[in-house]
């Protein structure tokens, strides 16, 4: 778990240190980046446990909590989506200005 | 530096400091209610097309009007433009990509069936399938050869998700409500058939024809050198 808590810290710092560059494609970067992290915190926050898969089988005693996978499934598409949104609106803007000069 | 450096520490203490047993009652009603209710072994999956149905598919909608906008705005990459990368011709990374794109299909196609019950679903066998399109893209430059034929898929899928959950309207249920019954076949065992199987397929096609939207769309424009842009812009 505390593995998990420092890398998903590293990358939220990561993602917070891009967002407030002044780079365009870093900041595009930095929203991708904090999508990950802010679904992997989702993730975590149902508890990460061993041997605990959320498929049903008779074998099997503990189950992990299936809402935080079903939300975070969601969110990635989500942030996909986002993250190609913001890319083109980015390579849309840039041509543009380039061709009104 | 020190903002990103202090959020990066909260996340980390947050994540440290969760007391560690925790069992909520909505877990336990989705764990109790899964199996007879979705009629599915996947929790996850079950949770995804059959209890939170509506959700997904408003997350559908998002996904393709995602593609749509894309389609629009790149629609047709400028002319003048530094070619950044030459495609690459190699008989041995061309045969390899048939073979490769071939088996990630047919592991697509049993991701795809096996959702409801073992780790897969429409998600990540759409996405499987879109590897499989980059495959081909990184051996004999797909853009060219292939343009928009296929993305009517895109309407296919998100009628197919629609009728769906139309269909349970009409039978008298509410919206994307979710039937499914035991089929005995005589070699192949019991088969589940769930209404939420065909909602996943719906999602499938969705989530292939957007992929390749966006694997398709941004390699075309690849051909305008970006950096050389916004190089020239801002100094």
């Amino acid at each position: 778990m505390s593995m998990i808590a420092l890398l998903l810290g590293g990358l939220s710092a990561a993602a917070v240190y891009l967002l407030l560059s002044r780079e365009k494609f870093s900041v595009i970067l930095g929203l991708a980046l904090l999508s990950y992290a802010v679904n992997g915190f989702i993730f975590a926050m149902g508890r990460l446990k061993i041997h605990a898969i959320p498929i049903f089988s008779p074998t099997q005693i503990d189950y992990a909590d299936p809402i935080p996978p079903a939300l975070v499934l969601t969110a990635i598409v989500i942030g996909v989506a986002m993250t190609a949104l913001v890319l083109a609106l980015w390579i849309r803007a840039a041509v543009q200005l380039e061709e009104t000069e | 530096m020190g903002l990103a450096l202090s959020v990066g520490v909260t996340v980390a203490g947050i994540l440290c400091l969760l007391p560690s047993d925790f069992s909520n009652d909505v877990a336990r009603y989705y764990m109790a209610n899964s199996l007879e209710g979705g009629g599915g072994h996947n929790m996850v999956n079950v949770i995804i097309v059959d209890f939170r149905g509506f959700d997904t598919f408003i997350e559908m909608t998002v996904f393709a009007l995602t593609g749509l906008i894309l389609l629009g705005f790149l629609a047709s990459p400028p002319a003048s433009g530094v070619a950044i990368r030459k495609p690459l011709r190699s008989i041995l990374t061309q045969t390899w990509a048939g073979v490769m794109s071939f088996s990630l299909l047919l592991g697509a196609i049993f991701l795809l069936l096996r959702g409801h019950d073992a780790p897969g679903g429409g998600f990540i066998a759409g996405l499987v399938v879109v590897l499989a399109y980059a495959v081909q893209y990184l051996a004999v430059s797909l853009p060219h050869r292939v343009t928009l034929a296929l993305d009517g898929l895109l309407a296919l899928g998100f009628m197919l998700a629609l009728i769906t959950g139309l269909c349970a309207v009409v039978m008298g249920a509410g919206f994307l409500t979710s039937t499914h019954y035991r089929l005995h076949l005589a070699w192949l065992g019991d088969i589940e058939l769930a209404s939420a199987a065909l909602f996943d397929l719906g999602v499938f096609f969705v989530v292939v024809a957007v992929g390749r939207i966006f694997l398709l769309r941004f390699a075309a424009w690849q051909r305008v050198n970006l950096t050389q842009l916004t190089a020239g812009r801002e100094e």
